[in-house]
């Protein structure tokens, strides 16, 4: 079914922005306090109180801007979206409706509308008896709402487009983009229409989506579910749909029991948000690499495989540690694999983040520089960087104290492959015959010789001089 | 719009009012009022003029993003309706509208 039809999708994301005050007044910018603990007469809605833009925020939307290649706005306006809900004190959120700080741009070819600096509401709590609590910590922490053009086509390229757009949020600072503690939220626009239209379909609003998988996910079954209603003769029609997350599908939200009316109007408490050019340009000299040219520079400059990059990318701590590690090595690509393979699974297995891992690049490049003479081999490297961890000593001391070094010289060496040689004489006559495959035994019958300690690439080497001059 | 059918039923759902019959035909006159008279602005020939944003002259100031101490929590809880466990308790907004129905 969904073969003849295509979806045609568009996103809208919150972010909260992660600033040290709240967005109209002095309050701290925090989460997981006691409950009413951050709040002052301005983010409770007091009658009297004036709300005071947060510089910082502005900065945070015009780099987002810069960094999406959108217009900047150097004038925008505040408006009030009213509606009644005990989340929203004053009765009205600010919002920035038809006069956004940011419109165009574009990420992974998916162009954006607009971004308009907002206000968070606050935490609500539906009680069984019917009551509501609120907490109105979160209530005026800056947020900024980004909305794409339909543009997206797939789950999959919506999924895609959203890792990018979280990747280039936290690469600026912007916000950590945490979704179970709701920094990031997403809902979808999706409507169907037969492949090759033109035209657009109704669309359908889904909201709950809880994490880029159920976003993909969501948008799938909806994909298949319009498809199937157009298919069998019925029509979409335009709503708002929860995803269960459980059930695995969307169904209707109980309709609206009015139309949406927010009666805007513009916040006669804000005059016009104007910035100036020196200030915008001083945004602009903030901006750190973005993930799409730190990619560009690791493949030119390193030469990772894309697997390796794409893993090293995925926080800028990450990068950060590799670099350092990759520093003074002749094979900047070892730092690349020890850091993805190794270092990340132990900071998954132990729920880490990069700033908690144990062993600081300076104290781990001890050990990729012995791999990289050939002194120990990789799984040696491996049980030395496992005591490592979990001692604290240096890499040096624990090859020392276990004999790992690695057994290259032809001194060493010469007189075990000789000895396998002499101790093996039916396997050497099939290697003569044209056997090669036979090599592989007597390799191993020098590694079981020296332990495991002999560089198995020298052992061939000088059995195969061997096998050719005797 | 039409100034003698301003919505005043459906402007006072949006703001939760509960408003009598005898008070709806009382606003609506006011309103048509109070609308009439920006008519007449309607007939300014405004070719060329600016729209005015604000009608105040200086521009916003931005805070620096330094945060202050928060209220103290009973000081700011002492005004509210009810409170239960330092959460502010408000009757469900949806069931309020239904009520009204």
């Amino acid at each position: 079914m969904t073969a003849e039809f295509e979806p045609v999708i568009g996103l809208e994301i919150h972010v909260e922005l992660a600033t040290r005050r709240k967005m109209f007044c002095g309050c701290p910018n925090t989460y997981g306090k006691e409950p009413n603990t951050v709040v002052c007469p301005v983010c409770m809605g007091h009658p009297g109180t004036l709300p005071v833009p947060n510089e910082e925020a502005v900065a945070r939307a015009v780099q987002l801007g810069l960094a999406l290649g959108a217009e900047i706005h150097p004038f925008s306006l505040f408006f009030r979206k009213n509606y009644f809900y005990p989340d929203l004190p004053k009765g009205y959120q600010i919002t920035q409706y038809s006069a956004s700080i940011l419109t165009g741009g574009s990420l992974q070819g998916v162009r954006i509308e607009r971004a308009n600096l907002e206000e968070e509401t606050a935490k609500s709590y539906h009680t069984e008896t019917g009551d509501v609590l609120l907490d109105y910590n979160r209530a005026g922490i800056p947020l900024l709402e980004i909305v794409t053009h339909p543009d997206i086509r797939s789950p999959e390229q919506a999924r895609a487009f959203l890792e990018e757009l979280r990747l280039l949020l936290i690469y600026l600072g912007i916000s950590e983009c945490d979704m179970e503690k709701g920094q990031l939220r997403v809902d979808a626009n999706i409507s169907v229409r037969p492949v090759g239209s033109g035209s657009f379909g109704t669309k359908v609003e889904i909201k709950n989506l809880n994490s880029f998988r159920s976003v993909e996910h969501a948008l799938r079954y909806e994909w298949e579910r319009q498809a199937a209603l157009i298919s069998s003769g019925g029509t979409v029609e335009q709503e708002t749909r929860l995803w269960d997350e459980f059930q695995k599908e969307t169904r209707p939200m109980r309709s609206k029991e009015e139309a949406e009316d927010y009666r805007y109007f513009m916040e006669p408490d804000l005059p016009p948000l104007q910035l100036s050019r020196t200030w915008l340009e001083e945004q602009r000299a903030h901006l750190p690499e973005l993930p799409e040219q730190r990619r560009k520079r690791y493949r030119e400059v390193y030469h990772l495989s894309d697997k390796v990059l794409e893993a090293l990318i995925a926080d800028p701590a990450y990068g950060r540690y590799f670099e350092q590690l990759a520093e003074g090595l002749s094979r900047p690509e070892l730092a690349g694999n020890w850091v993805a393979v190794h270092v990340l699974r132990v900071l998954k297995a132990e729920h880490l983040s990069m700033e908690d891992f144990p062993l600081s690049p300076d104290q781990l490049r001890p050990l990729l520089r012995m791999i990289e003479e050939e002194r120990i081999s990789h799984s040696a490297a491996q049980e030395v960087f496992e005591e490592m961890l979990r001692t604290g000593r240096d890499a040096a001391s624990i090859v020392e104290e276990r004999g790992l070094e690695q057994v290259s010289s032809d001194a060493s060496l010469l007189p075990v492959v000789r000895a396998v040689l002499d101790a093996h004489p039916e396997i050497v006559e099939k290697y003569r015959r044209g056997k090669t495959g036979v090599l592989g035994v007597l390799i191993g019958a020098v590694m079981k010789e020296t332990r495991g300690r002999a560089n198995p690439q020298k052992v061939r080497e000088l059995l195969m001089r061997e096998l050719e001059t005797s | 719009m039409d100034v003698r059918r301003f919505p005043v039923p459906h402007i006072a759902h949006l703001a939760r009012l509960d408003l009598s019959e005898e008070e709806i035909q009382r606003f609506e006159k006011q309103f048509a009022s109070i609308l009439s008279a920006f008519s007449a602005l309607r007939e300014l020939d405004l070719t060329g003029v600016e729209p005015l944003w604000t009608p105040v002259p200086h521009t916003l100031r931005l805070a620096k993003d330094q945060p202050d101490r928060p209220y103290d929590r009973n000081q700011m809880l002492e005004d509210a309706p009810d409170v239960f466990q330092f959460y502010l308790r408000l009757p469900s907004p949806l069931r309020s509208v239904r009520k009204k129905q």
